[in-house]
């Protein structure tokens, strides 16, 4: 007996037309809202065809039934707990093998779904030879054929829909896993249906295969299950690592075994994603397209912000002006020479920092960053690096603080804690004010290569370090990676300029707080006893800096710049505010230029230049970054070897680099 | 496979451009290295090493796909266009450097940039960009990113 009102869920793949299809079956019968709890739009509409009500709910987009991004968590949830009468999955002709994997996923759950073979139009133009009468008794679903921007067979999908929920006790098509893996599902099923209300709620079969799968959202549903023990136990027995992409294999598997019975003459189309997909990621052009993006990222950074740099420094030399006309003493001192003198030499590299964090935004939300993952991979791994490093080492181009927290998405605790390790070597935005001005003053137009150099080193240590880690105190092999690829999209300004806006507004709370704090004891060392001269090798910080001299004498160091590399510690931005107050420049960059160019003064030639950067680069992490590896490893024995392990090794590659350049003639 | 007609236009162009990015990269690189040669100048090729890397790149990804095309394999095409995608985006980084650079001479009248005009920040990675900009203008449809939907928050 058919019911009076019945529910159909249009389902598919982004882009096949499902949008077009469902305006088709309702019309201007149509409520727009957003799905409860999240921002992805809900539309549903209604008709009444043949004296039947039928309410109509278009799905977001989705490839697959495993929950990964919130789109597809939604149109899952919707399948799995409102249970629709039927499923209408709207499938692109042109592109069968990606689309039925959803419908894999769809037949697997039990649900009663009608295919809509939608764009037949374009497949038949390019010469596809599709035969839906044996694709649909293969895959036991009704087919119908329809033109959605023309509106064709609309009304024969209806007409199949409303036999389909007529149908009586629905026929489950499962894809074969293979011997060991079935034994697991019927292991794992027979102990599901212990729990009656789970086992009536969702087919047991189907929560086996994600309980597998390692489906978070289905483990979510378990809490509370009198199953619950027993199945944790079972799944705690079995290697479940691999078993996501075994089973990802195992359905393009059946769907490759169908399509050449189905489909005799099929031309794979590439859209857009396709076509960027292979040339990013082809094993030969990949990781150079990926380094010649980021060359190009770094040269804008340094040189595109050279006049906004230039008007910030205008600005803090008119502040330092008005405060100097309030005459000597200790307080036009405190403000000129320490705050003024401090924070804007650090506010002076915001322009460099936004268009970073920008042009980082722009790679990130349109994709690209994913897929850098994705052809770093296998050289990771081999290098001993987990896939997923990638990513948090990536995000230590911006600050290290959240690259380290973001570690947290890595299972394996050795791969985990050899990226908290290592992930300190990516070069952050707060060592960039001192390539900047060392760069700029030493090595002109080819500042921006140098630049780029430095981060290249940085990776170079941060891969040798994790090789090391790996051979020594985390002896194993990386889990093996398995990530989905997100879809890529079209950047927007506003989105970018938010996400730009969300890292650098980071970095000016820390110019207001942590670096104020550092530049204000770096004043009243620099200024006090009483009636030395501000910064000179009488006042404390002198007198600090004479004890730790010898230290970093090997790496071309004077007690100047050994000084600047300690407050360093506080945070790196303050080096350069530092050096500045040493050398007498407070937040005046041309000053502080000027005084460290001339290098029979400054004591630094080019030599000594390298050797900073090489050193700022790879020393120990700044004191917020101490405390993130603390709260993330629990440990203080590991932060200590952190601290200690990066300070050696920029001691020596420092050292390596002053020697060599100075043995080639730049060391004065 | 044949090749369709309209693909041997793009093949055509994957090789002609690939051959002359790498010709301008070797020369790029050898400049940068210390190796260049008078006539250089006159072809305003700067010495960068990096930027010929650059340039290098471009032009393998217009040979790869003319070899792919050649081959009889239609989906060679993505590497013409995102070739010429990747050679444009890279004119917008140098005019965009060109732009800052006009800003602090002719707005700020910066010290470090007296004497400057655009001419000095001509490059091969710009004007190349032309042959690209032809490329685009002829398959333009190409690039509409259709099917790709806007980056959210």
């Amino acid at each position: 007996m058919m019911k009076d009102k019945m529910t159909i869920a249009l389902a598919g793949n982004p882009n096949v037309g499902k949008t077009t299809i469902f305006n088709n079956l309702t019309g201007t019968r149509q409520h727009v809202g957003n799905w409860p709890g999240v921002t992805v739009e809900k539309k549903v509409g209604t008709k009444t065809y043949k004296n039947r009500e039928l309410e109509i709910v278009d799905l977001p987009g989705t490839y697959s039934l495993t929950a990964y991004s919130i789109d597809e968590v939604v149109a899952r949830d919707y399948i799995v707990e409102e249970k629709p009468d039927v499923v209408i999955h709207i499938v692109d002709a042109t592109n069968l093998e990606r689309n039925l994997y959803l419908t894999t996923q769809l037949m697997e759950h039990g649900a009663k779904v009608v295919i809509a073979l939608n764009m037949m139009d374009m497949a038949r133009e390019r010469g596809d030879q599709i035969d839906i009468d044996k694709l649909s008794s293969l895959l036991e679903i009704p087919i119908v054929e329809t033109v959605g921007c023309d509106g064709i067979g609309m009304d024969e999908l209806l007409d199949e829909a409303l036999e389909e929920v007529n149908k009586g006790p629905h026929h489950h098509h499962v894809v074969g896993y293979g011997k060991d893996v079935e034994r697991y599902i019927g292991e794992l099923a027979i102990i599901i249906q212990k729990d009656e209300v789970l086992a009536k709620k969702y087919p047991s079969r189907w929560v086996a295969i994600k309980l597998l799968e390692n489906d978070e959202e289905v483990l979510k549903k378990l809490k509370g299950s009198p199953a619950e023990k027993e199945i944790r136990k079972k799944l705690k027995a079995i290697d479940t690592d691999e078993m996501e992409a075994h089973m990802a294999d195992k359905r393009y598997e059946a769907i490759g075994s169908i399509l050449p019975q189905t489909c005799s003459i099929c031309v794979p189309k590439m859209n857009v994603s396709d076509m960027i997909d292979k040339v990013v990621t082809n094993k030969y052009l990949g990781i150079p397209i990926f380094l010649a993006m980021m060359w190009g990222a770094f040269e804008i950074t340094f040189t595109f912000a050279v006049p906004f740099m230039e008007i910030i420094d205008m600005i803090f030399g008119g502040l330092a002006g008005v405060i100097s006309g309030m005459g000597n003493g200790w307080l036009p001192s405190l403000l000129g020479d320490g705050i003024i003198g401090g924070v804007g030499s650090v506010l002076i590299f915001l322009p460099n920092i936004l268009i970073l964090f920008w042009i980082l935004a722009l790679l990130e939300d349109s994709g690209y960053l994913a897929r850098a993952a994705f052809i770093m991979d296998k050289l990771m791994y081999n290098l001993g690096l987990h896939g997923k490093s990638f990513i948090p080492m990536l995000m230590g181009f911006g600050c290290t603080v959240p690259a380290i927290m973001a570690t947290r998405s890595i299972e394996d605790n050795k791969d985990r804690m050899i990226t908290i390790m290592v992930a300190p070597f990516m070069s952050c935005g707060a060592r960039l004010p001192v390539y900047v001005i060392l760069a700029g003053i030493f090595f002109g137009g080819a500042a921006g290569s140098v630049i780029f150099s430095l981060y290249a080193l940085g990776i170079l240590v941060a891969i040798l370090s994790a090789v090391l880690l790996r051979k020594t105190l985390f002896k194993g092999k990386p889990a093996p990676f398995i990530m989905e690829l997100p879809p890529y999209r079209v950047p927007t300004l506003k989105t970018s300029l938010i996400h730009m806006w969300e890292r650098g507004q980071m970095y000016l709370k820390k110019a207001g707080t942590i670096i104020f704090l550092g530049v204000i004891i770096i004043w009243v060392l620099a200024y006090f006893p009483s009636g030395v001269e501000y910064g000179s090798e009488d006042s404390y910080i002198g007198m600090m800096g004479k004890v730790i001299a010898p230290i970093f004498a090997p790496l071309g160091f004077d007690w100047r710049i050994a000084v600047a590399l300690i407050f360093g510690f506080v945070a790196k931005e303050i080096v350069i505010g530092a050096m500045g107050v040493l050398y007498g420049a407070g937040d005046n960059e041309e000053l502080l230029s000027d005084a460290i160019s001339d290098s029979s003064s400054s004591g630094i030639y080019p030599a000594h230049a390298l050797s900073l950067m090489v050193f700022t680069l790879l020393y120990m992490p700044c004191i917020a970054v101490v405390g993130v590896i603390k709260k993330e490893t629990g440990s203080w024995k590991w932060t200590l070897f952190a601290v200690l392990y990066s300070t050696g090794l920029a001691y020596i590659a420092a050292f390596i680099v002053f020697r060599i350049a100075s043995a080639m003639g730049y060391g004065g | 496979m044949a090749v369709s007609n309209e693909n041997k236009g793009k093949m055509f162009f994957g090789l002609t451009a690939g051959i002359i990015y790498i010709l301008f990269a070797v020369m790029q690189i050898l400049n940068g290295l210390g190796l260049g040669l008078d006539f250089m100048d006159t072809l305003m090729i700067p010495a960068d090493v990096f930027g010929g890397f650059v340039l290098l790149v471009i032009g393998s990804i217009f040979i790869y796909g003319f070899k792919e095309m050649n081959s009889g394999i239609h989906e060679g095409v993505a590497f013409v266009y995102f070739g010429i995608l990747m050679s444009l985006v890279f004119v917008i980084i140098y005019l965009a450097i060109m732009g800052a650079n006009a800003l602090s001479w002719y707005g700020l009248g910066l010290e470090d940039m007296e004497g400057w005009t655009p001419l000095h920040d001509m490059k091969p990675g710009l004007y190349l960009g032309l042959l690209s900009l032809l490329g685009l203008l002829a398959w333009k449809d190409k690039f509409a990113m259709k099917g790709l939907s806007k980056a959210g928050i």
